[in-house]
């Protein structure tokens, strides 16, 4: 699974840090960002929950 | 270190004629003043920056502190089991209960079926060139939309409207304490309704959000009897009563400017956009109340621990920081810093679904109606409430009439 932040639309609810903070960080900018592109095995379902979570509809997630 | 209370602030009065009348020039005006503003027993944020930094702030919490067991034992109770008091773990937790619920419910599979129920409310008064947009419009959409997903009768309605308005009122201080006897009644009333619901579902489930639930519940660990309930009570007004609440807002603003509403009709897809502008300009929300959990230092200023510090969305919105010409409306701008939906970790669960449904409303309404003109006065519940029970007289002119 491939995830990414639209960083456009982020605006820095840092749920998606909450949901899955092996995946998503906090940036210096207050927005979030991607620390593996290719989510890591056993994160995927995270990774959906932080997509339907995120409050801007910021997040994209694709299963490869 | 000044503390809070010592500082000489502007006072914004929630229950006075002035705010009444227009809520955003009693902001403006103490924003002129100060980043911050007294307003009843707490304080109010009134710029976009300081709303982002207080909800963001380790330091304040969301709170229902104002609900006090001297108001109604009942209403404090129910508002510390809610999913906005609750603790950082449990909260998450049965956020993602809620959110897991409604992922079969993908919100594009419901966009035919909500255009559908617009052509179903307006096809009755397109003929007749008159309406009260809300009244007859709008006000039934988001509960013929959302009730169904939830598993809830449609024929219920019009029995859970009032509890859905009153059960609001848990974020309405003034309100509150005016009107605890009728609040509590009614939130007692309404908890009965959701017990008999949930075991009706229980023996005859479906593939609504409720069935789910309960099968979350039954599988045991997740969700307890308990949260189920809280659950199933807060989830049924936040589907009806905040979403009609704000397109009613908007639908306003937009009447009010004729050149707005023409630029959708000319282009339903720009829907979206008239929505976002619509949350920024005329929020159906008053405030969410933060409270300092231990005596905290912010903007040179000592808050002690306990004080209330509410976020208004009818501030923040219009901060000329942010938005330039912050009283225009208009659907051409970035509105998207807006605090309507709150921010963080407890911003609007539904936001994205509130978002769909307004904006297939809006483009619904806009493929049919050429134009609009105000036709009588706007009256509204008070907006020291969220003041979002709207009646919106007009008269219009029907697409190729």
């Amino acid at each position: 699974m491939k995830v990414r932040v639209d960083r456009d639309k982020c605006r820095g609810h840092a749920q998606c840090v909450l949901i899955a903070p092996e995946v998503f960080d906090l940036g210096d900018d207050d927005r979030a960002r991607v620390l593996a592109e290719a989510v890591p095995p056993g994160a995927e379902e995270a990774v959906e929950d932080a997509v339907i979570m995120c409050p801007e509809a910021a997040i994209e997630a694709s299963r490869a | 270190m000044i503390s809070v209370a010592d500082r000489d602030l502007p006072r914004v009065d929630l229950l006075s004629a002035e705010y009444e009348e227009d809520p955003y020039a009693a902001f403006r005006a103490a924003r002129e003043r100060s980043w911050i503003a007294r307003i009843g027993s707490g304080y109010g944020v009134l710029t976009n920056s300081d709303a982002r930094a207080i909800m963001r702030h380790p330091d304040f919490r969301v709170t229902f502190a104002y609900v006090d067991p001297d108001i109604s034992a009942y209403l404090h109770e129910r508002s510390q089991s809610g999913l906005m008091a609750a603790s950082a773990d449990r909260h998450r937790r049965l956020r993602g209960v809620a959110v897991r619920a409604l992922r079969p419910r993908v919100m594009d599979e419901m966009r035919p079926q909500m255009r559908a129920i617009i052509d179903e409310l307006i096809d009755p008064v397109i003929g007749r060139g008159h309406c009260d947009i809300v009244r007859d419009l709008t006000d039934a959409f988001p509960a013929r939309v959302m009730m169904p997903v939830l598993g809830v009768p449609l024929a219920d309605v019009p029995r859970i409207d009032g509890w859905a308005t009153d059960s609001v009122a848990i974020f309405d201080v003034s309100r509150l304490r005016a009107q605890a006897a009728q609040i509590e009644a009614s939130g007692r009333a309404f908890e009965a309704y959701c017990r008999e619901l949930i075991e009706t579902r229980r023996g005859d489930p479906g593939p609504d959000l409720i069935s789910e639930l309960i099968r979350v519940q039954e599988e045991g660990e997740k969700l307890s009897e308990s949260e189920l309930l809280m659950l199933v009570v807060s989830l049924i007004p936040a589907a009806i009563d905040t979403t009609r609440g704000q397109l009613g807002f908007t639908l306003q603003a937009l009447v009010a400017a004729p050149e707005q509403w023409a630029k959708l009709v000319a282009d339903p897809g720009l829907a979206p956009r008239a929505v976002e502008e619509g949350l920024r300009y005329a929020p159906a929300i008053s405030g969410i109340m933060h409270e300092a959990v231990r005596d905290t230092e912010y903007q040179d200023t000592l808050f002690p621990a306990g004080t209330l510090v509410g976020v208004y969305p009818r501030a923040v919105n219009r901060d000329p920081a942010v938005f330039t010409d912050p009283d225009t409306f208009d659907i051409d701008r970035d509105s998207t810093a807006h605090f309507t939906f709150g921010f963080g970790p407890h911003a609007c669960l539904g936001a994205q679904l509130a978002r769909v449904e307004m904006a297939e409303a809006l483009a619904a309404l806009a493929r049919r109606v050429e134009s609009w003109e105000l036709a009588g006065k706007v009256t509204h519940t008070p907006m020291s409430s969220n003041g979002n029970r709207l009646s919106l007289p007009v008269t219009f002119t029907a697409v190729g009439a």
